[in-house]
């Protein structure tokens, strides 16, 4: 068998294959999760980035690599991770979102889905991340606690909290007429 | 009700990423940043331990009059010593001079714009109808000396017909009063020359930071990168070790020294600059590690002097208006700002 040395210096073997057959095979959706994580793309690439890193670090210690990325990831941006240097290009995932053409409903119905993507941003770390694991990556509950490594209550606790601030936050999207009105009253009373 | 704001959430999840793919080089990247804090960590945990023998190579490498060969010199050895030039010439040891081609298919690009801000407003505006060029030629090239805060830039048209002059005014005569603060700007081919003029707020590449991945620029205010920003932009990088050494190249008669910039840098720029190309180099003179030569992308470059401040290369720092020019008075609150204009929106 033939030895090779990882650019890293250690010894490759099957690690360097597994690492790039994981990520050549996971790791859009890996990539799709950190998008709901953070803020953009440039964020995103960064949080996959970290959560590799920390899985070269330990990669001798770890067998089911797929399962320690994913919860790597997760706990990183649940405990705050963020990228140090950090462009700001708020909007820009959200601008380049096709266009839909449907009807009155539809075109509302778009428009709170986005909303509630950009709402998920503006939203603590950990409820981001309970939010993502719940509803996107469909875990249960148990799972969810376990992936984040806390109880289920706290899971439940951070679900409910998080949909009640998106749906503060999103409050125009499912009501906009009374909005629309306020502010046009608002506007007539100004001089 | 959450089920169905859970279930709008999880599609607008599906809209926001489709499409999205994970870049080949990602891997690869987190691995030489794995290898760099391995080696970063071994070198701390070795220093306590070799602090006498790295006193004794460093003895005998000064007594044999050691230093990397050329060729042989490393990332950190390169930017060290460009850091520590630029830094000496920021100080006031040399005059810089910095000759920028602009890519040709930007119609405007460099054209001097006074921008009028509204009353009280802060920031300035950069509304077209509050937008006067001051130069009635498009600008391909440009030519700047900058001097302890000072700088005057020359704008050329195609064809290297001056488009503008614009800088601190020299004195009328020579030995004569010191003119007014501010600067000046003038228009050969219109017969004007306006004064006076301000600096609007530049991007502030003096306020960036070194993040742990890269510059933060977050720190930075919002406005163009105007020319001669560009040297404060390269220092910043070489302090936040966003170039790497990539071997030698013989640039404008110089066996320069070549420095890349690393793929982080890169990103960034694209992020806050059009038209960066695929690629960034910089070269630096192997004697003095001043720059030579910056390649933002295939058509646009920049080209370095470094004269010493002598009374005559003093003198290129200030704009003499020529006889029989015709003076427009500005507002006060008039700024300089380098318009970009696209060929498309013309």
């Amino acid at each position: 068998m033939v030895s090779r040395t990882n650019r890293d210096g250690s010894a490759g073997g099957p690690d360097t294959g597994r690492l790039d057959r994981l990520l050549a095979e996971r790791g859009d959706h890996l990539l799709h999760a950190a998008i709901a994580l953070t803020e953009n793309r440039q964020d995103a690439e960064d949080l996959v980035q970290a959560a590799v890193e920390r899985l070269l670090r330990r990669r001798r210690r770890v067998d089911d690599l797929e399962a320690y990325l994913r919860r790597t990831l997760y706990n990183l941006a649940a405990d705050g991770w963020r990228r140090q240097g950090t462009w700001r290009r708020r909007g820009l995932l959200l601008s380049s979102l096709p266009g839909d053409s449907a009807g009155a409903d539809a075109v509302t119905t778009v428009d709170l889905r986005d909303a509630l993507v950009r709402a998920l941003r503006e939203l603590p770390p950990r409820q981001r991340a309970v939010l993502v694991l719940r509803y996107w990556e469909q875990l249960t509950q148990a799972e969810t606690a376990d992936l984040l490594g806390c109880s289920e209550g706290t899971v439940k606790s951070a679900a409910s909290r998080g949909l009640t601030r998106l749906r503060e936050l999103t409050a125009p999207w499912h009501d906009p007429q009374p909005h629309l009105a306020q502010d046009s009253a608002r506007t007539r009373e100004t001089p | 009700m959450n089920a169905d704001l859970g279930e709008l959430l999880r599609e607008g999840i599906e809209r926001a990423t489709a499409g999205e793919r994970l870049g080949p080089g990602l891997a690869g990247q987190a691995r030489q940043r794995h290898h760099r804090r391995a080696l970063t960590v071994r070198a701390a945990a070795v220093t306590s331990t070799a602090a006498a023998a790295t006193a004794a190579v460093l003895a005998a490498t000064i007594g044999t009059g050691g230093s990397p060969q050329p060729g042989a010199q490393t990332t950190a050895y390169v930017v060290g010593h460009t850091e520590r030039a630029l830094a000496a010439a920021e100080r006031g040891s040399l005059i810089e001079r910095v000759t920028a081609t602009l890519p040709g298919m930007i119609a405007r690009v460099g054209a001097v714009a006074v921008v009028v801000p509204a009353p009280r407003k802060v920031t300035p505006s950069v509304r077209k109808r509050d937008t006067r060029f001051l130069s009635s030629l498009p600008i391909v090239r440009t030519t700047s000396w900058s001097y302890r805060g000072q700088t005057r830039v020359k704008g050329f048209a195609p064809g290297g017909r001056l488009a503008i002059d614009l800088g601190p005014a020299a004195p009328t005569r020579p030995g004569g009063p010191r003119p007014a603060r501010g600067i000046i700007a003038v228009d050969p081919n219109t017969g004007k020359w306006y004064h006076r003029l301000h600096m609007s707020p530049t991007f502030g590449i003096g306020r960036l930071t070194c993040g742990n991945q890269g510059l933060d620029w977050t720190a930075a205010g919002g406005g163009q990168l105007a020319p001669a920003e560009w040297t404060a932009l390269i220092s910043k990088a070489l302090s936040c070790r966003l170039f790497q050494a990539a071997g030698h190249q013989q640039v404008g008669g110089v066996d320069a020294l070549r420095l890349t910039a690393t793929p982080r840098l890169l990103r960034e720029l694209h992020g806050v600059a059009a038209d960066i190309g695929p690629a960034v180099t910089l070269w630096v003179n192997p004697k003095t590690f001043l720059p030579v030569r910056l390649v933002l992308s295939p058509r646009e470059r920049a080209d370095f002097g470094w004269l010493k401040p002598t009374t005559a290369n003093l003198a290129t720092l200030r704009v003499t208006v020529p006889a029989g020019l015709h003076q427009v008075r500005l507002p006060a609150h008039a700024r300089l700002m380098w318009a970009v204009k696209s060929a498309h929106s013309r």
